[in-house]
């Protein structure tokens, strides 16, 4: 049989990075990529959908997320869809998952695993998180209670080195534990980034969340034969683009010939951007983030602008200054102030110096 | 050229040489390690070796973008007038000795180099900047700074001389910046502007960023709170709504299963109606059973007769007394008398008043008081022992007390009036002798005089001897009150003998004895005597108020008889009695008189008796005779009574058993009617399998749970309410959840809008701090410089100030805290910089710059100074002052003096050497000295 997986959806997040308008278009596209797996699923004639959970987020879940989603599950109405609710989308009296009238393919598990027969031979247990935060692991004191294939679908972290950096250890679990309390196969959520294990599967999240994520992330075609045997086939199903740009200034005389670079590097970029000014800045040049992110371009939001650039003072030569700024620089190189603000400080200082107004360092 | 006792510079420009730059090709200039002066007229090309000089030592810079406008103004300048060939070459020496050549490829940069003259090693590397080389990195500057600290220009003097305050402010430039582009001053002022404009202080009123961003940081942070609180309520809302819905669906299912329940009975009931009507129809196949209605009327006649013959009466027997005996004795029996039959109460009660009413007087009677003696005499007994009492009067004796005292009082009077005359005498004599001594005195008699003294002074003291002892008026006021005394006692004495012998004249003349005591007895004696005339007085009163009461009592009695019809008119005690006697006659008459209502009843109850004999006697006939009748109508029986009524009796079974046949076939028949409903039974059969039909659709099964629950009308339109009514919950809590949905803010976007703030507010807060950190720092800096430089200013124009002014200004100082300069003038007073003449201004300003030169330049360098046509403008006298300030600046390091000026030119030759001296030819050719 076959298997379309997904997880960490996370409809309704917000996305302070893109601004107003930008969020709303984000959120839009979480929306479209789940009817993109929808038509996958359909359109690879998958036996089942199985969700790893934080398929919305309940405290900021829309007024007409239930009904999107019950009519996007409503589509795929003769193929059974299984949902294990995880930290972000919880399941209790106010759940979503319990307002909505889902159609009957649509199976929410709640609190233990908990069987259901896929079909003759191939069971499927799955467990729901009941509360946003101190749901214990799933695996614990688990075991499978009948013959044939067993896959399992929750919401959880796996430890040690697979465990992904930054992510809180929500219903954690040891790689060990699925094979040892009979499992074949787990589809899990809560990680973002994809990892295609033996024992289990994260697909992480379909739809781009921030920026710098990698790895081929959305949706798992999961086949099961009945002796056990599992093969996995990853497919991509978001279409926007989150582009992280670099861009050297070097070089540069002048504001100008920076956007020129900026328009240069953005002409065919659609989406969203994140840009990195790197290289080293000419110090006559004033240049602002709104500089940059007034610009036009094909991109869905202002871009998201970050200065990692050096700005082109010769501290060595300023430093042997016998000059105020020469002290200047010699005693904010010399102050305990932390390396960013230092760094501020210093361009500030010298700006100021120099008789120039653009004295706000990003 | 004067005494070379000065040190050479160390650092120095030997040669350059225009490959191609401008008008020049191929030209070289040797300069010299002091000063070398750059003669040349106007158009001989003196601005075009300046700027190859410092492109040939700075370079050009390299850049992939665009050139900015300064590169681009200096290569329309100086870019050679032909060919494409664009160079500039230098020999440099160092102070370590090192000497370089520089090669300033201008056309193509890459091609720029800087060579170890001597060993032919590339140290461009040393001194790339920016892509090509620059030698006054050496020197601590660069390529934008050496222009400003090494190239005086004509311009820069002029600035002096226009504005008092210009070096001073230069002097604060140099000290803040080698670019010198701005003071520290105004950097710290630019910086506090900028964040009074662009951050502002954390103040409610403040229209600034800082304040604004916290303004709308709290304001979004509140929308957001409230946005969580409408969703978590909507959330609310729709969890009661699904509850709701989930009792909505019970309720359903609850009604739906007493449908059922209900559909299950109705075609189990119509399945057994079917049954019942096929089985009544089988057994009328010919249609409706025969009526047998029509002997309902004999039937009625035999149940009549067998009526009255069951209920034919019973004749009774009859014996004693009879009707007419009873009806004798009645007539025989007294009336009933008139009158009291017993005495009347109120009679009675009277009787016994008038008994209580005689006693009375009887016994009042018999307590008769003794009659009262009468008292004599017109006196009383409170007049007689008044009497006594004045008899008894005593008579009081004047006091001989008061005749003494007043002879007394006369005596002393008599006295008094003998003191009298013999004072006036001694008086007299008093005052004789005194005027005679006087006298004497004063005619000269001495002895005369003091013995008419001492006479005097012994009538002195006769007069004071005679003196009375007390006065004639108190005298005589002490006499009339004795007198008065005497005179009262005297009439209380007399008073008292009047009352004595009027009282007993009084009691004489009533004949009663003058003694007091038997006054007293006798006053006594008449007091008994009339209490006992009271007593009796009392006693006839009585008396006469209880014969009247006997008498009304009497009077009452005999009208209560006489109202009883009584004859009272003597005793009336008597009357009494013989109204008792006649009670007791009546009375007896009375009770015979009595017995007459029971005689009657006897006699009515007598008379009934007969005639219902009588009557049982004529039913008993006429039943007997009706059911002999009738049976013989039906031919059932003979004559005899009894058995025509068992006969009839028995038709009478026979009757009804055919009767209760035919109702029964009757009903059934109608049952059946009533299961058809007007139809068939075919039709009925095809209702009953309808119903079964959708009983089993159903699923309620007669064996299934709750199969057997109680449904009715009422128990089905109860489970209608209830699902009515939840429906109605469950749509308003929809309603309620789905109007808040529509005005429902989105977190999320509450969300972003609060991070989006934080964000802008830390900004502005990091903004602030890097402000804040940068003015804290570049003070301190300032000050710092300030102070370091103010003495080292100081020193160095102290060492060229004599000299170059010829001992006119002595002394220098420099302010630290604004880098003013001060001298000291012949008159010993201190002179700001800005009060000086031009000229000496002017001199000043080129040691500052050299000064700052030094003072700006990495330590152990020493910088070239060009000088482009500074004394173009200046009068003689101070052009001189200033070629012996350059001459001076000239042994320390290298000058390059750039100059249009025949004086100069002449001034030049004659101080050659060690300087030297170039004069740029006109278009003609090449002059070089």
């Amino acid at each position: 049989m076959k298997i379309a997986v997904f997880s960490d959806l996370h409809l309704d997040s917000p996305f302070v990075w893109a601004g107003s308008d930008g969020g709303r278009k984000r959120r839009q596209a979480l929306r479209d990529t789940l009817v993109r797996i929808i038509d996958l699923a359909l359109d690879q004639k998958v036996d089942a959908i199985c969700c790893g959970g934080d398929l919305f987020e309940h405290d900021r879940v829309s007024p007409d997320t239930g009904m999107f989603l019950k009519r996007q599950f409503e589509r795929a109405i003769d193929v059974p869809i299984y949902i294990a609710p995880g930290n972000h989308d919880w399941i209790g009296p106010r759940s979503l998952y319990r307002q909505a009238e889902w159609t009957p393919n649509v199976h929410v598990f709640d609190g233990a695993l908990r069987a259901e027969e896929l079909q003759e031979g191939i069971t499927l247990w799955g467990g729901g998180h009941q509360r946003p935060a101190g749901t214990r692991n799933f695996l614990d004191g688990f075991r499978v209670d009948r013959s044939g294939v067993h896959l399992g679908l929750f919401h959880g972290a796996v430890l040690g080195p697979f465990a992904e950096e930054g992510k809180a250890l929500h219903a954690a679990f040891d790689a060990s534990q699925v094979a040892e309390c009979g499992l074949h196969f787990a589809m899990l959520g809560h990680y973002h980034a994809p990892r295609d294990e033996h024992s289990f599967t994260y697909p992480g999240n379909p739809d781009p969340l921030t920026f710098g994520e990698s790895g081929q992330r959305g949706v798992v075609i999961i086949t099961v034969l009945s002796n056990g045997t599992i093969t996995l086939e990853r497919h991509v199903v978001a279409r926007t683009v989150l582009h992280d740009l670099l861009i050297d200034v070097t070089g540069c005389a002048s504001k100008q010939e920076v956007l020129d670079r900026f328009t240069e590097e953005l002409a065919d970029a659609e989406g969203f951007a994140r840009i990195r000014l790197t290289g080293e800045l000419a110090t006559t040049i004033d240049l602002s983030a709104s500089d940059l992110a007034d610009l036009p371009t094909r991109l869905s939001a202002k871009p998201l602008v970050e200065f990692a650039m050096r700005h082109a003072y010769d501290l060595i030569r300023l430093r042997e200054e016998p000059t105020v700024r020469g002290q200047f620089v010699r005693d904010v190189e010399a102050s305990n102030l932390p390396a960013e603000q230092k760094a501020r400080v210093l361009i500030t200082g010298l700006r100021a110096l120099d008789g120039r107004d653009d004295l706000e360092v990003a | 050229m004067g005494e070379t006792t000065w040190r050479l510079p160390e650092v120095r420009i030997e040669s350059v040489t225009a490959i191609a730059f401008g008008p020049i090709k191929d030209q070289t200039l040797e300069l010299s390690p002091g000063l070398t002066v750059v003669y040349g007229p106007n158009e001989a090309g003196k601005s075009s070796w300046h700027a190859a000089i410092y492109a040939g030592l700075c370079g050009l810079r390299r850049s992939r973008g665009a050139r900015n406008a300064k590169d681009k103004e200096f290569i329309e300048r100086h870019q050679p007038w032909g060919g494409v060939q664009w160079e500039v070459r230098l020999l440099l020496k160092r102070d370590s000795g090192q000497r370089l050549e520089l090669r300033q490829d201008l056309a193509n940069l890459a091609n720029c180099s800087a060579i170890d003259a001597d060993f032919g090693s590339d140290v461009t590397a040393e001194i790339l900047s920016e892509g090509t080389p620059d030698s006054t990195i050496w020197l601590g500057l660069d390529r934008s700074t050496f222009p400003l600290v090494a190239c005086v220009r004509q311009a820069d003097l002029h600035l002096v001389e226009d504005d008092a305050d210009a070096l001073q402010q230069h002097l604060e430039r140099a000290a803040a910046s080698s670019t010198m582009d701005s003071t520290a001053a105004q950097a710290i002022e630019r910086l506090e502007e900028f964040r009074k404009e662009n951050i502002g202080r954390e103040q409610s009123n403040s229209t600034k960023p800082l304040q604004m961003a916290k303004a709308r940081h709290h304001r979004v942070e509140e929308t957001l709170q409230r946005a969580r609180r409408l969703h978590e309520q909507w959330l609310g809302l729709r969890e009661i709504a699904v509850e709701l819905r989930q009792k909505v669906d019970h309720a359903d299912n609850r009604h739906r299963r007493l449908l059922a329940i209900d559909t299950r009975r109705q075609a189990d009931g119509a399945f057994s109606a079917f049954e019942r009507a096929r089985s009544i129809a089988e057994r009328f196949p010919d249609g409706p059973p025969v009526n047998v209605s029509d002997r309902t009327a004999i039937a009625q006649d035999v149940s009549a007769a067998l009526s009255e013959w069951g209920n034919r009466p019973t004749v009774p027997p009859l014996d004693g007394e009879s009707a007419d005996a009873i009806r004798a004795r009645l007539d025989a029996l007294p009336a009933v008398p008139d009158g009291d039959v017993t005495p009347a109460p109120e009679v009675v009660e009277l009787k016994a008043q008038f008994d209580r009413a005689v006693h009375a007087v009887d016994l009042h009677g018999s307590q008769r008081p003794n009659d009262p003696e009468v008292a004599t005499g017109n006196l009383g007994a409170d007049e007689l022992r008044a009497l006594a009492l004045d008899l008894e009067t005593p008579v009081p004796v004047l006091n001989p007390d008061l005749a003494t005292a007043t002879q007394k009082a006369h005596d002393r009077l008599n006295a008094l009036a003998s003191l009298g005359w013999r004072r006036q005498i001694a008086g007299g004599a008093v005052l004789v002798g005194a005027i005679a001594a006087t006298g004497s005195f004063a005619l000269g008699y001495q002895p005369l005089a003091v013995a008419l003294v001492f006479v005097a002074l012994a009538a002195v003291v006769l007069w004071w001897l005679w003196r009375p002892d007390t006065s004639e008026s108190r005298l005589r006021q002490e006499l009339a009150e004795i007198e008065a005394q005497t005179r009262a006692e005297q009439r209380a004495i007399d008073a008292a003998k009047v009352k004595v012998q009027t009282a007993r004249r009084r009691v004489e003349s009533e004949g009663l004895p003058t003694i007091p005591s038997e006054l007293r007895r006798l006053a006594d004696l008449m007091v008994v005597a009339k209490e006992r005339q009271d007593t009796f007085d009392a006693w006839i009163e009585r008396a006469s108020m209880l014969k009247a009461a006997r008498d009304k009592a009497e009077d009452e009695l005999r009208e209560a008889l006489q109202a009883r019809g009584v004859t009272a008119s003597g005793e009336v005690a008597a009357s009494y009695s013989g109204y008792v006697s006649a009670c007791s006659v009546r009375s007896k008459q009375a009770a015979k008189a009595g017995t007459r209502p029971a005689v009657q009843q006897q006699l009515a109850a007598r008379e009934a008796a007969e005639h219902a004999v009588a009557d049982a006697r004529s039913r008993r006939a006429a039943a007997e005779a009706m059911v002999i009748d009738l049976a013989r109508s039906l031919a059932l029986t003979s004559g005899d009574a009894e058995q025509a009524a068992g006969a009839l009796r028995s038709w009478q079974v026979e009757h009804a058993e055919s009767i209760r046949r035919y109702q029964s076939e009757a009903d059934e028949y109608a049952e059946l009617q009533a299961l058809l409903a007007g139809g068939t039974l075919q039709e009925l059969e095809t209702q009953v399998a309808e119903l079964r039909r959708r009983a089993e659709e159903s699923g309620i099964r007669p064996a299934s749970a709750g199969a057997d629950e109680f449904v009715d009308a009422s128990s089905l339109e109860a489970s209608q309410r209830e699902l009515v009514s939840v429906k109605d919950d469950a749509a308003r809590a929809e309603a309620q959840a789905d109007q808040q949905a529509t005005s429902l803010p989105s977190v999320t976007e509450a969300e972003e809008e609060v991070e989006a703030a934080a964000a802008e507010l830390t900004r502005c807060r990091r903004l602030d701090d890097t402000i804040t950190e940068t003015l804290k720092v570049l003070r301190a800096a300032a000050e710092k410089v300030h102070r370091d430089i103010a003495p080292l200013l100081a020193a160095s124009l102290k060492e060229w100030i004599p000299m170059v002014t010829r001992g006119r200004y002595r002394d220098v100082k420099v302010d630290p805290r604004d880098l003013r300069v001060q001298l000291l003038a012949p008159d010993q007073e201190w002179r700001g910089a800005e009060n000086l003449s031009h000229g000496t201004l002017e001199q000043v300003y080129l040691l500052l710059r050299v000064v700052l030169t030094e003072r700006l330049v990495a330590k152990g360098e020493s910088c070239p100074v060009l000088l482009d046509d500074v004394l173009v403008h200046c009068d003689r006298t101070r052009k001189q002052a200033l070629l012996d300030v350059i001459k001076a600046v000239s042994t320390t390091r290298q000058v390059i003096l750039f100059t249009q000026e025949e004086e100069v030119w002449r001034w030049a030759e004659t101080n050659q050497p060690p300087d030297k001296l170039i004069v740029l030819p006109g278009p003609t050719g090449v002059a070089v000295t």
